[in-house]
């Protein structure tokens, strides 16, 4: 009798799993029954890319999956762990992810650990500072999903709330709100403090992790002459005038807050910035202007197909400008903005003169206006002179 | 009696100037009109019918490309060794014109250093969605273009 | 030569017939509405050579900057429209307060199924250029028929050629503005005249002061003042307010439009009372027009029912246009 209850408890049980698993292929799932028990994890654990290519339980916390009976699957004879040890954790993930010929068939890297080892978190860990933060703490224990997945917690968009677990959250300025548009080529914490090898990036570093994307900008720096007095003084490059973390959208109005840091007021470095100011709001006024000339033209239906691609190279003049400003080459500026604003000129009196065809419709008008009102005249004075003649 | 006479003169006089007016009236209406239905220089024609000569093909060698306004709108025609692609020349970025590097290959904006490859791709920089690309078409020895591969 | 005097002849003598004494300067609206509509068809055969159902907004801006006069005609066209509601209005206004339906009712019926047609002519006629505004204008429409219940979208199918404003429906409204109204509207118009012509002016009893003796020509001449005038108007309304185009039409992105302002009150009728109600007292206020001849028995009910129909149509004019 209680054999065969206990039969039918286990073929219930297989059911269930066999449900619970199902479709999860992966040849060791039908053997792990630790999920029976530990259904505390069981969700996150199936979520994870762990279940879906058949890394179980046993893989990190070692015991038997195959017995339902609590002692002998949490047996140390059968090699149970138990919740690994902080310290050990990084070295237990990095005996498969840092073997090469383990990871191959998936196309993984295999350098997160030596990475790790030289990242901030890695050397405290080092020293024995379990507070900081291991492979866990950033890909969760079981729920390990894929960076690319929008649900992992190293995706791009959840990565600064990943961080934030610890520090402090900074996903504010340009590069959060663009992130938050759904730009996951916008920059999070870990790009420019590395992910596996997070670090604060060096003062001389800096320039060259935001010239990975600013490119343009970094070759125009490197060339000014704030280069070599900012590395003598060891000044940080990028971020002395855009800060860093909650970085601002770079407006006009940085210079005039933040020249004055260094350059005294009404020193020549001091004007040589208000001149590109000047420069650049001329230009960037002009197109504007432009602009809403050609929108007003095709309002009214006039044919703007010659304008627009003039409107195109003149705003492409100006934006080029805009990373060339860090040159502080005052004449290079002087010539794009010259160009961008000369096109933008040239663009609203062209937009004007088609406009000013109006001018010929409104002489049209008064001759037609003249000759229908002598016909009108002509016609009053036949009636007068019809009607006077019956009178 | 001369009274009398001069109101008739005056009267037919009046219904020759109303008829010569009304006759001017009609035929300048009639002119207007004709002016009208004279056929313009451009024609329209809908997007998909639309085309331009770009060059004859050996104007544009191996690893050249050239140029050219289609539509109020620069259009890159380049030759690769895959054959004669068009692109868009205005970055998806921020709309600057991209250059052709007939050395790397590639399409560069000088604005933000976008980089695309020859089929518009997206190969670096912040741009995120590849170069609009248009159809190009070599007819015996001239390449043609036309409008850009979504609407046709 | 002789076939020709001889028709010249028949006309001289209709000319010199004398013409009834109380006919006023209201009773020459019906002439230059008649030269209006003259006005559009012509203009509207016109643009019809450049116009393309397939490249709607192209074509049209095609005719507005490349064909010679382009801008003119379609000004025309555009302003010819609004004055012809505008004098329609007036007529029937006119019409109504010297009860000269009396004794006339069909053609009064015939009158106000024109009226009809006018208003389906510039609702048609709108979509055309397949601007924004144009498409928006339309789609809210669309909107309020399809709440419509049971023959909403019978209407939509019949009318839209589908549930959507697509370049289907565009090419429906284009073959009822320049195919089926237009034979629509002459035909009416010349049952309207042969009726006008068989059963005469109604002379009314609190005639004005009559004029001295005229005769037709004279009638033809006065009308004609007003004719060069109105054609002096639209072609000064076409050169200093131009058509404005607002950017082809994007299904997917929205623009709030007003209705044109002779849409204005069925606009605030269907705001007030929203959904199939709202469709329904727009059908009954146009039923209501039809049956004004046997609502007004006397002369002073008549009366009332008009002015309290006009200050109706005013108040939702107002209510459509603030809201």
């Amino acid at each position: 009798m209680a054999l065969v209850t206990l039969m039918r408890a286990r073929i219930w049980l297989s059911v269930i799993a066999l449900l619970l698993l199902g479709g999860r292929g992966g040849v060791g799932q039908e053997q792990n029954w630790c999920i029976v028990c530990h259904s505390e994890v069981k969700v996150e654990y199936q979520e994870s890319i762990h279940a879906a290519f058949a890394v179980t339980c046993v893989s990190c916390h070692g015991g038997d999956p195959l017995t339902l009976d609590v002692e002998k699957a949490h047996a140390v004879e059968a090699f149970f762990r138990g919740t690994p040890q902080r310290l050990e954790i990084p070295d237990l993930c990095a005996s498969c992810h840092s073997d090469p010929l383990k990871m191959k068939p998936y196309g993984l890297r295999t350098d997160q650990l030596a990475e790790y080892q030289t990242s901030q978190h890695g050397k405290l860990l080092a020293q024995g500072d379990v507070r900081v933060a291991v492979c866990t703490d950033c890909h969760t224990a079981h729920r390990i999903l894929p960076a690319w997945e929008p649900r992992s917690s190293t995706h791009p968009e959840n990565i600064s709330k990943t961080c934030a677990r610890c520090h402090v959250q900074r996903d504010h300025g340009v590069h959060g709100a663009a992130l938050a548009q759904g730009n996951t080529k916008a920059p999070t914490c870990a790009t420019c403090h590395g992910a596996h090898g997070a670090a604060p990036p060096g003062v001389e570093d800096v320039s060259r992790v935001c010239g990975t994307c600013h490119i343009a900008e970094r070759t125009y720096f490197e060339a000014s002459s704030h280069k070599k007095a900012m590395d003598e003084q060891r000044l940080s490059e990028c971020v002395s005038c855009h800060g860093s973390h909650a970085i601002e959208p770079a407006g006009r109005d940085l210079f005039d807050k933040v020249c004055v840091r260094c350059h005294g007021p009404g020193s020549h470095a001091q004007l040589v910035g208000q001149k590109i100011k000047t420069l650049l709001a001329a230009a960037d006024e002009s197109l504007r202007e432009a602009t809403q000339i050609l929108q007003q033209a095709q309002r009214k239906a006039l044919d703007i197909s010659v304008y627009q691609p003039r409107l195109i190279e003149a705003r492409s003049y100006f934006l080029q400008t805009l990373p060339a400003q860090h040159s502080l080459d005052l004449s290079y500026i002087e010539e794009m903005t010259r160009r961008a604003r000369s096109i933008a000129d040239e663009v609203r009196s062209g937009l004007y003169a088609l406009q000013g065809g109006v001018a010929i419709r409104l002489l049209g008008l008064t001759f037609v206006w003249i000759f229908l009102l002598l016909l009108v005249g002509v016609i009053y004075l036949t009636l007068r002179e019809r009607q006077g003649e019956r009178l | 009696m001369d009274e009398k006479k001069q109101a008739t003169e005056r009267r037919t006089l009046l219904e020759t100037i109303l008829k010569s007016a009304l006759i001017i009236g009609v035929l300048g209406l009639a002119g207007a009109v004709l002016a009208y239905l004279f056929p313009p220089k451009r024609r329209i024609s809908s997007a998909t019918q639309r085309r331009m000569r770009v060059a004859r093909v050996d104007e544009i060698p191996l690893g050249k490309g050239k140029q050219v306004l289609f539509a109020g709108e620069p259009v890159w025609v380049l030759h690769v060794k895959s054959g004669w692609i068009a692109l868009s020349a205005v970055c998806t970025h921020q709309g600057c014109i991209v250059q052709w590097d007939e050395k790397r290959l590639t399409l560069n904006c000088p604005c933000h250093a976008g980089l695309f490859d020859a089929n518009g791709n997206v190969l670096a920089g912040p741009p995120r969605r590849p170069l609009k690309r248009l159809r190009v078409s070599v007819i015996r020895d001239e390449i043609f273009l036309g409008s850009s591969e979504e609407e046709a | 030569m002789s076939a020709l005097m001889r028709v010249r002849e028949l006309m001289r003598a209709e000319l010199r017939r004398p013409a009834p004494r109380y006919l006023t300067a209201w009773h020459l609206l019906g002439g230059v509405m008649l030269f209006v509509l003259f006005l559009e068809i012509t203009t509207g055969i016109l643009l019809m050579v450049y116009y393309r159902p397939d490249a709607a907004y192209e074509s049209v801006l095609y005719i507005l900057n490349d064909v010679q006069l382009g801008w003119l005609v379609h000004g025309i066209h555009r302003w010819g429209a609004q004055l012809l509601i505008l004098l329609v209005l007036a007529h029937l206004l006119r019409v109504y307060f010297h009860e000269a339906y009396r004794e006339r009712e069909l053609n009064w019926v015939i009158g106000v199924v024109l009226l009809v047609v006018i208003g389906a002519f510039a609702f048609t006629g709108r979509l055309l250029v397949w601007d924004q505004v144009a498409f928006w204008s339309t789609d809210a429409v669309r909107r309020v028929i399809a709440e419509v219940p049971v023959v909403g979208k019978a209407i939509l199918y019949f009318l839209w050629g589908g549930t959507e404003l697509d370049t289907e429906a565009l090419l429906r409204f284009y073959v009822f503005h320049v195919g089926l109204l237009p034979w629509t509207a002459i035909g009416l118009v010349m049952i309207h005249l042969y009726l006008v012509s068989r059963q005469g002016l109604y002379q009314g009893t609190r005639s004005s002061a009559p004029n001295p003796v005229q005769t037709y020509s004279e009638v033809v001449l006065r009308g004609l003042i007003w004719v060069v005038l109105s054609f002096g108007v639209l072609v000064t309304l076409a050169v200093i307010s131009p058509v404005e185009l607002d950017g082809q039409a994007d299904p997917l992105v929205y623009r709030s439009v007003k209705p044109p302002w002779y849409f204005l009150p069925a606009y605030g009728l269907v705001k007030l009372v929203s959904g199939a109600l709202g469709v329904a007292l727009v059908g009954m206020g146009v039923g209501g027009l039809v049956a004004a001849p046997w609502l007004g028995r006397n002369s002073w009910v008549a009366w009332g029912i008009g002015m309290v129909g006009i200050a109706a149509v005013a108040l939702l004019t107002a209510y459509g246009w603030r809201w």
